[in-house]
């Protein structure tokens, strides 16, 4: 039997008039990845923010580990093990890619404000272990050769990939991809699929919002469908597959 | 422990010392009195440069915070507490050496705090203050913080301009000198003699400011501040608190402006209403603005450079208006600053790669 990850309740959020999530529960088990799949508008953007604590609900609960985390910030969030990237791909574009990662590890550390001034010998031997681990990973994902590039000097597709290492440095237990293959060609999108595959096999759970159907298709464990902030269906991808009403959805009713 | 970052430091110490050989010898002492105020000025504009070009986070209110250091350190050591020297409360405070009783001008008795009181009691206030502003005002961002502080800087300004206590358009005069260690007889104070001593006391200041802001911008907090700059969303998604490292910027930048001017007031002996001006804040900014923003060694350079032509006169019955141009001129043609610190970088990785080149060329 599998561990549950997350627990999303009956969430609610309105913008406006506009109810951009209505009421949609699922739930997430450790280790698998989970896609949420969607016209556009559906609300897969804002449930994500919901989730990571860019916005707040208006009603129902998130349940992190056993945890309520609902309404909590953003970075609270991040120390409680969810790390996420953004749609578009948000680096810090003044400091070099070895930095980017590096501020990954802010919550894996500890040393503050006034130890910092005063640079204590506590400091800096974090300091290093900091640039020790940022390193580490950026082999694993192959990016050793542009560590010390400025992150504004990088192709689209590196500025991708080096936001996944950065969401890795967090060491998180789930990981949140928003639009992970957005912008890519079919190369590189094959690329960052197998990449999302070997985290999983590290032990990090994985839920996306993808528009690329056939990378979804390829490399879920379940898909959610979201249809006016609604859940529509959810199941193995096969079953998502043959579900009529979720080709509607997509190809509109005249090709059904 | 990366023990390059303190190469500018020590670069520094050395110009220190060699600017002052090189002004003794060529018999042009007065110089000295300029780069001590300017050295004061200095520690103004390195906070300024770690809350613009580091956090990301615009204050047109330093003027504000360099006046409160200043007038408060000035009133406490001036208000003459001798009709009040029966009252224990002063009593214990004589006790504890708080309150010196010393002659003013005239002769005449006088009882007062001591400046350490001053110090800390000015360092203290001004942590305060700037947290009670910076809290609400940190959450406005970009043309809105930057009126919520200018609106701050106006307020201050009309206060120590309206207040009895404050000496309204006149200011504090007769500062007394800030006796820092009194057994080597350190003492910051504008009297010709105590001028070499002086110049070291003030650049001894700033180099303990550039090390502490040095050790901040290579920390995982100057790090995380940088990605406030660079990104508020994936910063937050990095467990980076904002308003948190937010706040502690503005606070860390109002301490230094404040002991600026706790110490720029000892030394003059007096300070007066044109120090809490926007005008002086909005040089500040500018200093930032061309020392490249975010690189506190250019900051440095322009903030000695600007604020020693200022105070010689170089700039005339224009000075405000010079540092004024400054500041458009920037924002035309180098919003990013002038000693942008990516573009040296670029230089070293040109000539760096140019090297490589001929390396290879010649096996």
């Amino acid at each position: 039997m599998k561990e549950l990850l997350l627990e999303i309740k009956r969430l609610d959020r309105f913008f406006g008039g506009l109810q951009a999530v209505r009421d949609v529960s699922f739930s997430v088990l450790k280790g698998m990845v989970k896609a949420i799949i969607g016209p556009n508008g559906a609300g897969k953007t804002t449930l994500f923010n919901l989730i990571s604590g860019y916005l707040k609900p208006h009603s129902g609960s998130i349940i992190f580990r056993e945890q309520s985390i609902t309404g909590c910030k953003p970075h609270r969030i991040a120390e409680l093990g969810i790390s996420r990237t953004f749609q578009t791909t948000k680096l810090f574009l003044q400091m070099t890619v070895l930095e980017n990662v590096m501020v990954g590890r802010h919550t894996k550390t500890n040393s503050e404000f006034l130890s910092a001034l005063l640079n204590l010998p506590r400091t800096w031997r974090e300091e290093k272990q900091i640039k020790e681990k940022a390193v580490e990973i950026l082999e694993i994902l192959s990016l050793t050769d542009i560590k010390d590039e400025y992150a504004a000097n990088l192709s689209f597709g590196q500025q991708r990939w080096v936001e996944f290492a950065r969401a890795l440095a967090l060491e998180p237990e789930l990981l949140l991809l928003d639009e992970p293959a957005a912008g890519l060609n079919i190369y590189e999108t094959q690329e960052i699929a197998d990449l999302i595959l070997k985290i999983r096999e590290w032990g990090i759970t994985i839920l996306l919002v993808e528009h690329d159907i056939s990378m979804v298709m390829d490399i879920s464990d379940e898909i959610i469908v979201l249809n006016y902030g609604q859940k529509f269906a959810e199941g193995k991808p096969e079953d998502i597959q043959k579900n009529p009403e979720v080709i509607t959805i997509y190809l509109g009713e005249d090709n059904a | 422990m990366n023990k390059k970052i303190y190469i500018p430091v020590i670069a520094l110490v050395l110009l220190v010392i060699v600017i002052q050989l090189i002004i003794h010898a060529s018999d042009a002492a007065y110089y000295l009195t300029q780069l001590t105020m300017s050295a004061y000025y200095v520690l103004v504009v390195i906070g300024l440069c770690l809350l613009m070009g580091y956090a990301g986070q615009i204050s047109l209110g330093q003027a504000g915070f360099f006046a409160i250091g200043g007038y408060i350190s000035a009133v406490l050591t001036t208000y003459n507490l001798l009709p009040y020297s029966d009252s224990g409360i002063i009593k214990f405070f004589s006790k504890l050496r708080m309150v010196i009783e010393r002659q003013d001008l005239y002769g005449n008795r006088l009882l007062s705090f001591s400046p350490w009181v001053g110090f800390f009691a000015a360092v203290a206030i001004t942590v305060i203050i700037a947290l009670l502003i910076g809290i609400p005002v940190l959450k406005l961002k970009g043309h809105y913080l930057a009126m919520a502080t200018l609106g701050f800087g106006l307020i201050i300004y009309r206060i120590v301009l309206g207040t009895a206590i404050f000496g309204e358009a006149d200011g504090v005069s007769d500062v007394p000198g800030f006796v820092l260690i009194p057994a080597c007889a350190l003492e910051v104070n504008g009297s010709i003699s105590l001028r070499i001593q002086n110049y070291y006391i003030a650049w001894f200041i700033v180099i303990l400011g550039m090390i502490i802001s040095v050790n901040l911008i290579h920390s995982r907090v100057g790090r995380a501040l940088r990605s406030i700059h660079g990104s508020e969303d994936a910063a937050n998604a990095m467990g980076v608190n904002i308003s948190k490292y937010k706040l502690y910027t503005f606070i860390l930048s109002a301490v230094l402006a404040a002991i600026g001017g706790v110490f720029l007031t000892h030394y003059n002996g007096s300070i007066g209403p044109s120090e809490a001006t926007s005008m002086k804040s909005i040089r500040y900014v500018a200093i930032v603005a061309v020392g490249g923003m975010a690189n506190i060694w250019g900051t440095l350079i322009m903030g000695v450079l600007l604020n020693f032509l200022s105070l010689r006169g170089y700039f005339g019955t224009y000075d405000d208006a010079v540092f004024g141009a400054i500041f458009i001129i920037i924002m035309l043609f180098a919003p990013q600053g002038l000693l942008k610190i990516s573009q040296l970088q670029k230089i070293c990785t040109y000539f760096k790669s140019r090297n490589k080149g001929h390396e290879r060329a010649s096996p």
